[in-house]
This record gives structure tokens, sequence and C-alpha cells, in this order.
């Protein structure tokens, strides 16, 4: 099940997103704005945007069909320690290809981890950084609404490696804005969790 | 000044010749001609080659005859597009080709082509302008400073070290499967 990020979460996310950008000193991102988005003047002149639209996944009922869909991805990241190079970017680009079953929440969280490993490997090759960016750039657009999840956060880090490498220092920046606030997000919400 | 009859040119001693000048000079009003004038017209060798003075004389008399239509010429109370006004000097230029000098005077047509042309040049120049000043508002990102690149490390390093400790991508989804089995069965335990 997927559940919206609460409001406190936000406004929290919020305050932490303003504070990263301003310390970047790439964008001024304008209080004023509100809604949790980056400066629209900022993004238009071409500077980072750290927009994040985050969702909770909640554990989905177990089936038969999940079951082999969740032991499948981690035979292929067993099969891709094995391996190295061009056989190990195969191997996980296989499990991207493997089919989600209806209803099986978890499996973007199994996605994402597997697309940053592949982003990672791609990026050991020469021209992987673009490679890189054209894997993990639609699934982590800032339209999309992304897991609350460790994955998001790794896989926004690697984009942000791979921007740096190709040399777009906004996508960077915004990646790594949108990683830290992930981070500080599963933070608040552990902390929020561990309270009575 | 030229206008006596060229059979008798010939024959004409040089007092009778200024003579006649003189005569023609003070019908016009104008002061006899002094010897250093006379000296010079005497001495241009149009008043004594008749065959030259003939082609002077045809072509003076054409030129008279063209100005004198162009200034009867009355144009249509619309006036002219410049396409219009470009043919009709065409034509104008096509009937004298002897006298290329008088229909090459910037004309009415003329000025405005040439005005046109000026004012296609000032467009032209301000489209340019304007389109490199739409280039230069395209948004574009400025470099970063060595101290932007700084920041930009540090954010990267930053996020990487907030996922310090976390399980790797391969645990995470063994994990994950052996959770997803263990609530499997105890749900078909429940049943």
């Amino acid at each position: 099940m997927i559940r919206p990020m609460s409001r406190l979460m936000s406004r929290v996310a919020k305050g932490r997103r303003t504070l990263v950008v301003w310390a970047l000193g790439l964008a001024a991102c304008d209080p004023s704005t509100g809604g949790g988005n980056a400066s629209p003047r900022a993004v238009e002149r071409g500077g980072p945007d750290d927009t994040l639209r985050t969702h909770i996944i909640e554990p989905s009922t177990p089936t038969d069909e999940g079951l082999v869909y969740l032991r499948a991805i981690a035979d292929v990241h067993e099969r891709a320690d094995a391996l190295a190079g061009e056989a190990r970017v195969d191997a996980l680009r296989a499990g991207l290809g493997v089919p989600v079953p209806a209803g099986l929440a978890e499996a973007e969280i199994l996605r994402l981890d597997l697309a940053a490993r592949l982003g990672e490997e791609l990026m050991q090759a020469p021209r992987g950084a673009a490679a890189a960016r054209e894997l993990l750039g639609p699934m982590l657009a800032v339209e999309r609404s992304l897991p609350l999840d460790r994955a998001t956060a790794r896989a926004l880090i690697v984009l942000g490696d791979a921007a740096v490498r190709t040399g777009d220092d906004a996508l960077a920046a915004g990646s790594y804005a949108r990683s830290i606030e992930v981070m500080s997000l599963l933070s608040q919400e552990l902390r929020q969790e561990l309270e009575p | 000044m030229t206008n006596h009859d060229p059979d008798l040119q010939a024959d004409l001693q040089p007092d009778l010749q200024r003579a006649r000048i003189d005569a023609e000079l003070a019908a016009l009003g104008e002061d006899p001609a002094d010897d250093e004038e006379f000296t010079f017209v005497a001495s241009d060798p149009s008043m004594h080659d008749d065959v030259h003075e003939a082609d002077v004389r045809t072509a003076d008399v054409r030129t008279v005859a063209t100005l004198v239509g162009l200034s009867r010429w009355d144009p249509p109370a619309d006036g002219l597009s410049a396409l219009e006004r470009h043919r009709v000097w065409r034509r104008v230029e096509a009937r004298i080709p002897a006298l290329p000098t008088i229909v090459a005077e910037p004309g009415p047509a003329a000025a405005n082509d040439a005005a046109s042309s000026g004012w296609r040049g000032v467009v032209a120049s301000l489209a340019l302008v304007a389109s490199v000043t739409l280039v230069l508002h395209v948004p574009v990102a400025p470099p970063l400073s060595p101290e932007d690149r700084d920041d930009l490390r540090s954010a990267g390093e930053l996020a990487r070290a907030q996922l310090q400790g976390a399980a790797a991508p391969s645990d995470r989804a063994r994990e994950l499967a052996q959770r997803y089995e263990a609530r499997l069965r105890a749900a078909r335990g429940a049943e």
C-alpha cells in the first residue's frame, strides 16, 4: 500500500531542503513559493530543481507470485555479485526486465535498488555516465512520486554522480539535495515511530 | 552656342566668328567674350569637327527632348508602386541608351528603392539583434565557481554519508524476500 507523506514531514522537509540548496549556493530557494518546490526562478535560470514528491511503501498482501519475484531479484543480485564488467551489467539489466506481479508495492523499492546498482556499473565504462542518466533520469523525474526509502536516496546519488560527470551541475545539485531530503524524511519517520 | 549653320563653319574667319559669338552673348544679355574665353572656344575641337559636333548636337537635342518629355509626364493620381516606378524608369532607360548618365540620375523610384533597401537593412539588423537577444535569454546555468563546485562535492559526500551503514542492494533484496516469505507463511497458517 502506498501512503502519501504527512504534511508535517513535508514542512520539515521543506526547511531542510531550503537549507541544503542554500548551502549549495547554486539556487536561491524562495521561501514564499511554498509547496516544497524549488524556486521557479532558479529553475528557469537553469538552476537545480529539488522538487521531491514521496510516498511510503506499505507491505503488500503476500502472494506466491510476489515471493517468486522477490526471490528472482535476490538471485539477480547474487548472480551479479559473482560477475564483473559487461556480464554484471547484463545480469542487472535482465533483473529490471523481470515482470512485476500486480499489487506488489515492494517491487518499486527493488527496482530502484537494481537501477542504482546498474547505474553504478554503467559508470565504470567509458561514456557510461550518460547511459546511467538515461536509465535513472526518467525513473527519478521530479514530476514523479518516489518511494520514501533508502533505495530512492541511493538511486538519486548515482544520478547526481552521473550528472556531475556529464557536466549537468544543476541536475547533480538537485539530485543530491533530494537524496539528502529522502534520508532526512526517513530519519524523521523513524523518530516518530519510536516516540511513545 | 553652336546653333549656327555647320555648312558655313569652315568659312568663318576668326573675326567673324568672334563677332557672331559676341552677338549671341549680347542677345542673351551677357558680356562679350574676352580674349581668353574666345581662345578657349576657338581651341575647342568640337567647334571645328563637323562629325563630332553633329554627334554632340544630336545628344544634346535628345537629352533636352527627354528631359522635356519627363517634365511633362503626368503621374497617375494614385501614384505608382515601387515596382511600377521601377518599370517606368527601366523603359526610359531602354529608350535612351546613349544617355546613361541622365537615366542614372536618382529619380523618385531609385530614391524610394534606396530608401526601402535601407529600411530593409535596418529591419534585418533589428531582427538580428532581437534574435541574438532571444538566444542570450535562453535559460542557461552559469558555470560554477570553484566555491560552488566545492559545495556540490560536499553535497554529494553528505548524501553518501547518510547512506553509510545501509544494507547493500543484494542484502536488502534477500532480506525483503525472507521477510515476505515469513509473512506469506504466517498468512497461510492463519487461514
